[in-house]
């Protein structure tokens, strides 16, 4: 009768058997295996292979179907406990659910971030393909020269591995035609540029060769957003004309909503609608450098190939221009993968944080773990009683399990509610630091993480509160007994001890960014930016053909602007420190040579910011004149051309701080302007970029008119309107835009460490937060344990406050070793967030000292409760408990 | 003869049986062995009502059981291994059929096999269950269904 339990057959049908749950197997797997083995034997028998096949078959597809109904059966019999514990634990629940919402949903949010900039293919056909080419001086230390119009013809036509090569540039053109003046941001690109990337417009067509040739009718495509806005996206706009540059300009399309890169523009028009980029000193000068270029590799090459091919054709022009090349420029091409090129900003940010709510999730798992430790101290006589009945340990794991998954599901859905609450937060703090931003949701991958984060989470803080709550039978079902109870107090204070480590860590990160930051705020930026209204003011270029002309209009606006009641001073200026469009886009910056002293052989030329201003600039912005003067209205066409120079130049070029009368060249030697005075350095590239070499021009000498800024004696943001008007009275065609005051630059120039450093603090107080009521939990936790032992101790005359200072020191300790273990984690990690770091090493004793005694204090604070309870024992009443 | 029975259900599906203990003390042994109403566990499936039927002119364990479905339904309703004792664990811990204690005589008996009986319960509902099945086939025979209808 017995079977061959070693046979193939029977070795399969027990691997089979492991479908169903743990105690079905226990309970009917012997009997099943008999079963199976008296068919077999039948089948064999009869003889046969068909009867064999068709017994497995049925044996096989018979365990498929039964098998999952036994697993989903005994999962609703667990959910249905699980939220009868949980109803009748609401306090309990309400804490783990919550602490784990958080958690997770902090994770979710930076998850739909990091995923959204850094993970997803750019939404474009084959955005792999897609580089990003640049021309490069690397020994003058320019990382982005821009192309010339010669340049990008000599690369289309020369490579062998790209299979288009488009140009692009922003210029703020003004629009007239449709209500007011409207200053539209306009890219300019090659014909194909939209070909390239795979977008087809939705209305009308994409630009085509024609439109590329110089005098071809001017045409233009809408962005969806600018169509949207301004034309209540009207089908009817194609064909609409408008007046741009003095010329009829066609709409002749309308973008898809796509995320436009690198930058969001109103419109697109092609090359030879731009008046700059068709103009013959553009078209032929190869020195005339202000287009980007992007380019697709054709399919099957790589990066590294196109990257060669780029660099032969780069020295062969160096060969055939020494002239446009010289040798101490460094001159080299670089192509780098679109997608790494538009969110290299974005990755240490967005790294550091997703590392913080990491940490945040562990220490919600350690804290839910720690939570259903204490609860289940008093559920093990419960447990014990089932195990008495029969219940096997697995089924009780499965059970907690099960109890934990729930919970963390719950918690998941919450913190997916906050995740969608502080997306829009996010995506604002997230374009920052990449055009991807516009990109953020919440997809199918993001749910994917958020339930496995929660599935993780659950399996985490179960199986912890699971494996240590060794039920104990004979212990479990007596009274008050302690054996098991000690044992899970040690467990409690790891758990502790943990969670004040990784609390730790991300409270010295969160330090280390407000102090990176406060370091930042300090510094002197070198211009006073309160009560300073800023602009940026467009003329109608093609009005203004000189820049006599320029000139005229500049001084007739200042004069207009500082007779405007409640104005102190005002000057135009080609930009100011910290303007918006400075930062994003980079400085006016050019080579420069001093009389008298030449490079060495093989030196890169020197580079100098420069800035065009009117005379009262320095005064309005408050920056000191050191040495000379300022211009005058005497510094014009007609008199010598002038320069004044800020103190990083004078201190380089002219250490002994004679830089006055000294003469400097930007065009070679073709003109040489005097130096006629030095003022302060400014911050105007961001308060973490330390001063460039400035130079500052007389408007009336070079041009360069963009902005507008003026000294109030009030409020300068109520301003706005009152000066706007003012300048359509000089000339009712100037598109004003971007009124903000300098304050507001200032601000905005910090918003990303700001709202890092937000987050980061955010995290680390949730964490100090969960850790410190962590330790008062277990502190109440062992007063609570040990009322008899203090009732005694304090009636064989133990003072109050050696109780007091008894349990104390208790919290203490564990708050010791966990920032011990702290410590020495941050050392490892915070080195990570170097780069985002100003001023401020990622080991700076200050930070880790302050930290470290707020996280013993809080320790302190969070013992004292349970120590006074501790000390105020009456010994009567501790003694008659029990 | 009940002892044996409890145990095993308890263990099946220990929390639910031991919070009813707990809540109702003997409220489950009623509810295993008194009658009741039969109205919930109809209809059964084709395989319950063959297993029940198998267990009614006597005890049986697994294999016989398997058997003999498969006997009287001419091979019409094959058991695996899997669908039978799937079926046997529903039928128990719904107190339709149970653990006989009673062994035949030692030489026949496999220590490893259990034989299972038909409990009150599950023959009530077996019944029912059969009459259902009567009932229906005294409509179908009201309604001529069995009778080929004349095509005009």
């Amino acid at each position: 009768m017995r079977k061959n339990p070693s046979s193939v057959s029977q070795k399969f049908f027990q691997l089979l058997l492991r479908a169903f749950p743990f105690d079905f197997r226990t309970n009917y797997g012997p009997e099943m295996e008999d079963v199976f083995h008296d068919q077999r034997r039948e089948v064999e028998e009869r003889g046969g292979i068909m009867g064999f096949f068709k017994l497995w078959a049925e044996t096989i597809s018979g365990m498929f179907r039964t098998a999952p109904r036994e697993h989903w059966d005994i999962f609703r019999q667990d959910c249905a406990y699980a939220f009868r514990v949980m109803r009748a634990n609401r306090g309990f629940t309400a804490i783990a659910v919550l602490t784990l919402a958080l958690g997770i949903g902090a994770n979710t949010a930076i998850f739909s971030v990091v995923h959204s900039v850094l993970l997803r293919p750019l939404p474009y056909t084959q955005g792999q393909q897609l580089i990003f080419i640049r021309q490069q001086a690397k020994k003058a230390n320019i990382d982005d020269m821009g192309w010339s119009v010669p340049e990008i013809m000599d690369f289309r036509a020369q490579n062998q591995t790209l299979s288009s090569l488009v140009e692009y540039h922003v210029m703020s053109f003004t629009l007239f035609g449709h209500g007011d003046p409207d200053r539209v941001k306009t890219a300019v690109v090659s014909w194909n540029y939209f070909d390239m990337f795979g977008v087809k417009p939705i209305l009308g067509r994409a630009f085509v060769p024609k439109d590329d040739e110089i005098g071809a009718p001017a045409v233009l495509i809408l962005s969806n957003e600018y169509w949207r806005n301004k034309f209540g996206a009207d089908p009817k706009v194609i064909g609409k004309t408008f007046e741009m540059n003095d010329k009829v300009h066609t709409v002749v399309g309308v973008l898809p909503p796509i995320p436009q890169y690198p930058l969001e523009t109103d419109v697109y028009m092609p090359t030879s609608a731009c008046p700059y980029r068709s103009s013959d000193s553009h078209i032929k000068h190869r020195e005339m450098r202000m287009m980007e270029v992007f380019g697709r590799l054709k399919p099957s090459v790589t990066l590294g190939q196109a990257q060669a091919d780029l660099s032969t054709i780069a020295s062969r022009l160096q060969a055939e221009y020494p002239k446009f090349y010289p040798a101490e420029l460094g001159y080299g091409v670089a192509a780098s993968s679109l997608k790494t090129d538009l969110t290299r900003d974005a990755q240490p940010t967005l790294l550091v944080l997703l590392a913080a709510a990491g940490f945040v999730l562990l220490i919600a798992c350690a804290n839910v773990a720690n939570l259903t430790l204490s609860r289940m101290a008093r559920r093990e006589r419960e447990l014990a009683v089932r195990t008495a009945l029969g219940a096997g340990r697995s089924r009780l794991l499965r059970q907690l399990l099960t109890e934990s998954f729930i919970l963390a599901f719950i918690g998941g859905v919450l913190g997916l509610l906050l995740a969608f609450d502080s997306l829009q937060l996010l995506t604002n703090f997230a374009a920052r630091l990449s055009p991807r931003a516009s990109e953020i949701r919440i997809d199918s991958s993001v749910l994917l993480f958020t339930l496995l984060a929660a599935l993780g989470t659950s399996i985490v803080f179960g199986t912890v509160s699971a494996l240590f709550s060794r039920v104990n039978l004979t212990s479990g079902l007596k009274e008050g007994t302690a054996g098991a109870g000690q044992h899970r107090n040690r467990i409690r204070s790891m758990l502790i001890v943990s969670q004040v480590a990784f609390s730790f860590v991300l409270l010295i990160g969160a330090g280390l960014m407000l102090r990176s930051l406060f370091k930042m705020l300090a510094v002197n930026p070198g211009f006073k930016s309160q009560h300073v209204l800023a602009m940026k003011i467009n003329f109608n270029w093609s009005k203004y053909a000189n820049s006599d002309q320029y000139a005229a209009v500049g001084k007739k606006l200042v004069e207009r602007i500082e007779a405007q009641p409640g104005v102190i001073s005002a000057a135009v200026s080609s930009s100011y420190p910290l303007e918006p469009e400075l930062l994003s886009g980079g400085p006016n910056s050019n080579t420069f040579q001093i009389q008298g002293q030449p490079f060495g052989p093989g030196e890169a030329p020197p580079l100098a910011d420069t800035v065009s201003i009117t005379p009262a600039f320095f005064r309005t912005l408050g920056i000191p004149l050191i040495n000379g003067r300022e211009f005058a209205d005497t510094d014009n066409d007609k008199s010598p051309a002038v320069v004044i120079v800020n103190q990083s130049m004078q201190r380089r070029f002219w250490p002994a701080g004679n830089a006055l009368g000294q003469h400097i060249s930007f065009d070679n030697g073709g003109h040489w302007l005097q130096v006629v005075g030095v003022v302060a350095d400014v911050h105007d590239l961001g308060l973490d970029h330390a001063p460039t070499l400035q130079a500052y021009a007389a408007i009336a000498q070079f041009g360069g008119v963009g902005t507008l800024v003026v000294r109030t004696a009030a409020d300068p943001a109520a301003m706005g309107l009152q000066l706007t008007r003012a300048v359509h009275e000089v000339d009712s065609s100037t598109a004003v835009s971007q009124v903000i005051t300098l304050d507001q630059a200032l601000s905005e120039s910090v918003a990303s460490p700001r709202t890092t450093a937000i987050l980061l603090a955010l995290f680390a107080g949730l964490a100090l937060l969960i850790a410190t009521a962590g330790i008062g939990g277990i502190m109440a936790l062992t007063v609570s344990q040990r009322v008899k032992e203090i009732g005694i101790r304090i009636a064989l005359g133990a003072q109050p406050s050696r109780v007091l200072y008894m349990i104390l020191r208790q919290g203490v300790v564990l708050a010791i070793i966990g920032v011990a273990i702290g410590l020495v984690g941050a050392l490892a990690l915070t080195g990570l967030a170097k780069s985002l770091l100003f001023q401020v090493t990622p080991t700076d004793p200050f930070t880790y000292a302050v930290v470290a005694i707020v996280f013993i204090g809080a320790a302190l604070a969070a013992g004292y409760i349970p120590a006074r309870r501790a000390a105020a024992i009456d010994p009567m009443i501790a003694l008659r408990s029990e | 003869m009940l002892a044996p029975c409890l145990h095993y259900t308890v263990a099946r599906y220990s929390h639910t049986q031991f919070d009813a203990v707990r809540k109702s003390g003997t409220k489950v042994m009623e509810k295993l062995t008194k009658s009741k109403d039969t109205e919930p566990f109809l209809p059964l499936t084709p395989a319950m009502f063959q297993i029940l039927l198998a267990l009614a002119d006597g005890n049986k364990h697994g294999y016989a059981i398997l058997k003999d479905v498969s006997r009287r339904s001419e091979g019409k309703i094959r058991l695996s291994a899997g669908t039978l004792y799937g079926n046997l664990a529903r039928l128990e811990s719904a107190g339709l059929i149970a653990e006989s204690s009673k062994r035949p005589e030692l030489s026949l008996d496999d220590e490893r096999r259990r034989y299972y009986r038909l409990t009150d319960l599950g023959r009530e509902v077996a019944v029912a269950e059969a009459r259902r099945m009567e009932e229906a086939i005294a409509q179908a025979h009201a309604k001529h269904l069995f009778t080929k209808p004349e095509t005009a």
